[in-house]
C-alpha cells in the first residue's frame, strides 16, 4: 500500500469516527437522554466503535495513531479541553479507545482465532461483532479507570454496562450501514 | 491488506450478513442453480457445469440464465469455481 493511499486511509478513518461521533451526540444522545440520567456519558448506539473495529480490522496497527486522534479531536470538539477532564485524561482515554480493537484482534490471534474471510469465508461478520464486544470490554474498563472520577461510583457499573451495550449495537449497526451501502453503489 | 483484497473482504462480511439475516434477493432459476450445484456437490464433491446445466434445463431454465445465475451466484459468495468447469457451495450454504 503507497504512503499517499495509507495518508488518505487515515484520514478517512478520523473523518469516519468524529463523524460518527457528531451524530451520535447531535442524535442518538437527545433521543436517549428521556430515559437515561447518564445519557450525556455513554451512548445506547455508538457508532465509533463501528469504524475503530474496520479500521483496525483493515489496516491492523497503522488504525491507533489515527484513531487515537480522531477519539482526541471528537472529545475536544465535543468537550472542549477545559470541559470534562484535562487534556491528559482525555489524550489517555483516546489512546485506549484507539488501541483497544487492536489489543483485542491480538488477543483473537493469541486464542487461534484469526479474522481473515479465509478463515471464516460468510461467517466473518459474526467474528467481528465478537471482536466488537471483546474490544468493548477492554475499551469500557479502560475508560472507566481513566475517566473514573467523572463517573457517580453508584453509576459505574450502569455506565460500563450502557458503554458495552452501545459500543456492540455500535458496531452492528455500522456493519448493516455498509451492507446498504454496498448494496445501493452495486444498483445497476 | 491491499485495497482489491480489502474490497473483496468488505464485500464478502455484507453478502454474509445479507445471508444470514435473509436480505438476499435470489430469484427461482438461481435457487434451482444454487440446488443443482448442492446437490451435485453433497455426490461428487465438486458439481461439473455440464451436470448443472442439464439438471437445470430439465427444469425449465435457459442455458443463458443458467450462466448469469452462476455468474450471480458466485458473485453473491454462495459458490466458487474450483476449477474450469466445476463449481462448490461455499460453507453454510
Amino acid at each position: 500500500m503507497g504512503r499517499l493511499q495509507s495518508i488518505k486511509i487515515d484520514v478517512f478513518t478520523i473523518l469516519c469516527f468524529v463523524g460518527a461521533w457528531i451524530f451520535v451526540t447531535l442524535v442518538i444522545f437527545p433521543l436517549q437522554s428521556r430515559f437515561l440520567m447518564f445519557a450525556d456519558v455513554a451512548s445506547l448506539l455508538f457508532l465509533p466503535h463501528g469504524v475503530r473495529i474496520l479500521a483496525t480490522w483493515l489496516t491492523g496497527a497503522r488504525a491507533i495513531v489515527p484513531l487515537t486522534l480522531a477519539e482526541a479531536l471528537a472529545a475536544s470538539i465535543i468537550w472542549g479541553w477545559d470541559g470534562l477532564q484535562s487534556q491528559w485524561t482525555i489524550l489517555a482515554a483516546s489512546v485506549v479507545g484507539g488501541s483497544s480493537a487492536f489489543i483485542t484482534f491480538r488477543l483473537f490471534l493469541l486464542a487461534g482465532i484469526s479474522c481473515t474471510a479465509k478463515d471464516h469465508g460468510m461467517r466473518l461478520w459474526r467474528v467481528l461483532l465478537l471482536v466488537a464486544l471483546g474490544a468493548s470490554i477492554i475499551n469500557s474498563l479502560g475508560k472507566a479507570i481513566v475517566l473514573g472520577e467523572v463517573f457517580n461510583p453508584m453509576d459505574t457499573t450502569k455506565v460500563i454496562a450502557t458503554f458495552i451495550i452501545g459500543d456492540v449495537l455500535g458496531a452492528a449497526s455500522c456493519l448493516m450501514l455498509m451492507l446498504f451501502a454496498f448494496r445501493h453503489l452495486q444498483r445497476p | 491488506m491491499n485495497s482489491l483484497k480489502a474490497l473483496a473482504e468488505l464485500s464478502q462480511i455484507v453478502h454474509g450478513m445479507e445471508r444470514d439475516l435473509g436480505l438476499t434477493n435470489l430469484s427461482d432459476p438461481d435457487k434451482r442453480v444454487l440446488l443443482s450445484i448442492v446437490r451435485e456437490t453433497q455426490e461428487h464433491g465438486t458439481a461439473k457445469t455440464r451436470n448443472v446445466v442439464n439438471i437445470c434445463m430439465e427444469q425449465g431454465v435457459s442455458r443463458p440464465t443458467i450462466f448469469r445465475s452462476l455468474k450471480a451466484l458466485t458473485n453473491m459468495g454462495h459458490i466458487e469455481q474450483v476449477q474450469h468447469g466445476n463449481y462448490r457451495v461455499l460453507a453454510e450454504n
